[in-house]
């Protein structure tokens, strides 16, 4: 008695991945055909990247195709503009001697001659200006007033 | 299409930061007042260690930060600056007295009197870049005083600029139709009969007769100092004095000039420049005031006996003027007059 191998079952369906949620189409559904039907309700699959794959249910092995979303940042267009206006604040530290002398001259211990020395003048005018500073709230804010623009637009990012 | 299984609930994600906190004092700023304000006091304070380091030594290198001491600072070294360096214009500048006789008294007065918030805001208004450029005492004869639209701002004029101006009026009118001109002949004609109170003088002054218009103009004035008519010593000099036209900034500049300039500085110095600099420019002063004495003088003279030194002023100027007619060189009538490589001149013949 011999056993004959399991013929292997092509499954008529396919399975489509969009974030998260799965979804079984006809196999023989093109990915053009695919997006055309998705976009309505996942307007990111016109520019996500498909990603081919497989999955075994019940025994049953499955094509997959997972749409992945290209990064893109809401309010892309607009975001240039607007982080041209805000100032650029230099974050690096300033050294821990002139940070000490700085904390000196506040609290008036500092002589003249120990500023001149450490040429402070020259790391003071290097500090950021209280008033170039831009809080996280400040920008979220502004972020959040801007209009949401098409996936193509932050696509073209 | 259904959805053959509905996503887990989202990913547990591992709790993490995008961005790790910075240490506070990498955020450290400064507000733009406070940065002003100390960056125009410890440049004070480096300006008395380079120009004057023994007093910088004594007075300042050990005192503590403040306010109140930085503005104490910039008045110190100005009143120094003052005495020797180059002479400021008024004896206060941008809000500082100066204390010539005693440079540490702005240290005193600051730092025990100044509050502290004033003394700020002193170090860091538009007023403190005016701490840098020096507004030096400049000698010059003042166009504002004779000039027609400003005659009103000054009426009845003091007796001292009719005394002072009457010369140069008279100077003015002979030299109207050359390239000298400071205004023109019927200027000072109207001029001096709206503001020389000594109607002889005034009428003198206005229907005298302007020199020609070629007239070698340093050949003359050189004329008129190495030989000058009696009584008149430096007659030259006065002239080139009078027209504005010496070349030294300090003569040829009036102090209202020099209050009233913005960006388009008249005589282009600040701190920073070198003490060989400053020698230079003081000596250039300094011999400005001589040129200015020796104009006031003549000019008290004239207002005293009018009709005589007038007469011989004209005749001795015109006499010269016949006598150098043939100079040709080409820059003779454009040129400034500098009376000192003569002056040095004569001095070497005389101590021969």
């Amino acid at each position: 008695m011999t056993t004959e191998p399991t013929p292997t079952v092509t499954p008529p369906t396919k399975i489509v991945i969009v974030s998260g949620q799965e979804f079984s189409v006809p196999a023989t559904a093109t990915i053009d055909e695919l997006r055309q039907h998705l976009a309505p309700m996942f307007p990111d699959v016109t520019t996500a990247t498909p990603t081919h794959g497989k999955k075994t249910i019940d025994g049953v092995e499955y094509v997959t195709i997972e749409f992945v979303k290209r990064a893109g940042t809401k309010g892309a267009s607009e975001l240039v503009p607007l982080l041209a206006t805000i100032p650029a604040l230099r974050l690096s530290p300033p050294r821990s001697a002139v940070l000490d002398l700085l904390s000196r001259v506040r609290n008036g211990t500092c002589t003249i001659a120990e500023a001149l020395d450490a040429d402070l003048a020259a790391s003071i005018a290097a500090l950021p200006e209280s008033s170039l500073r831009i809080s996280g709230a400040t920008l979220c804010a502004q972020l959040d007033s801007l209009s949401p623009v098409a996936a193509a637009d932050a696509a073209a990012w | 299409m259904r959805p053959t299984r509905f996503a887990v609930a989202r990913r547990r994600s591992r709790r993490s930061r995008v961005v790790t906190p910075a240490d506070a004092s990498a955020l450290l700023t400064i507000d733009a007042t406070d940065r002003k304000a100390l960056c125009t006091g410890l440049a004070f304070a480096a300006l008395l260690g380079r120009h004057f380091p023994g007093f910088y030594q004594e007075h300042i290198a050990a005192r503590k930060i403040s306010y109140s001491t930085l503005l104490g600072v910039a008045g110190a070294f100005l009143s120094l600056a003052h005495t020797q360096l180059l002479a400021l214009d008024a004896d206060r500048v941008g809000g500082l007295l100066l204390a010539p006789k005693d440079p540490t008294e702005p240290l005193k007065i600051c730092g025990g009197y100044y509050d502290s918030s004033y003394a700020k805001n002193d170090l860091s208004n538009a007023a403190a870049a005016w701490l840098f450029t020096p507004r030096p005492r400049v000698y010059g004869l003042g166009m504002e005083v004779v000039a027609p639209d400003n005659a009103h701002r000054h009426w009845p004029p003091k007796p001292s600029a009719i005394e002072r101006h009457a010369l140069a009026l008279l100077i003015w009118r002979l030299f109207s139709d050359t390239r000298w001109s400071v205004l023109g002949d019927a200027q000072v004609a109207e001029l001096a009969m709206a503001r020389v109170g000594k109607i002889d003088l005034a009428r003198q002054i206005a229907t005298t007769r302007p020199l020609l218009r070629e007239t070698p103009l340093r050949a003359l004035c050189l004329q008129l100092d190495a030989d000058p008519p009696a009584g008149m010593n430096q007659l030259g000099t006065i002239i080139a004095y009078a027209c504005r036209r010496t070349g030294n900034a300090y003569a040829d500049t009036s102090q209202a000039e020099v209050r009233q300039q913005q960006d388009n500085l008249i005589i282009d110095l600040d701190w920073h420049r070198s003490a060989a600099h400053f020698a230079r420019e003081r000596d250039d002063q300094q011999v400005a005031g001589k040129w200015a004495g020796a104009y006031s003088r003549l000019a008290g003279r004239l207002w005293k006996t009018p009709a005589l030194l007038a007469d011989q002023l004209i005749v001795a100027v015109a006499a010269a003027a016949l006598a150098v007619r043939e100079h040709d060189d080409d820059t003779d009538t454009t040129s400034p007059y500098d009376p000192r490589p003569l002056i040095n001149r004569l001095h070497e013949v005389r101590t021969r």
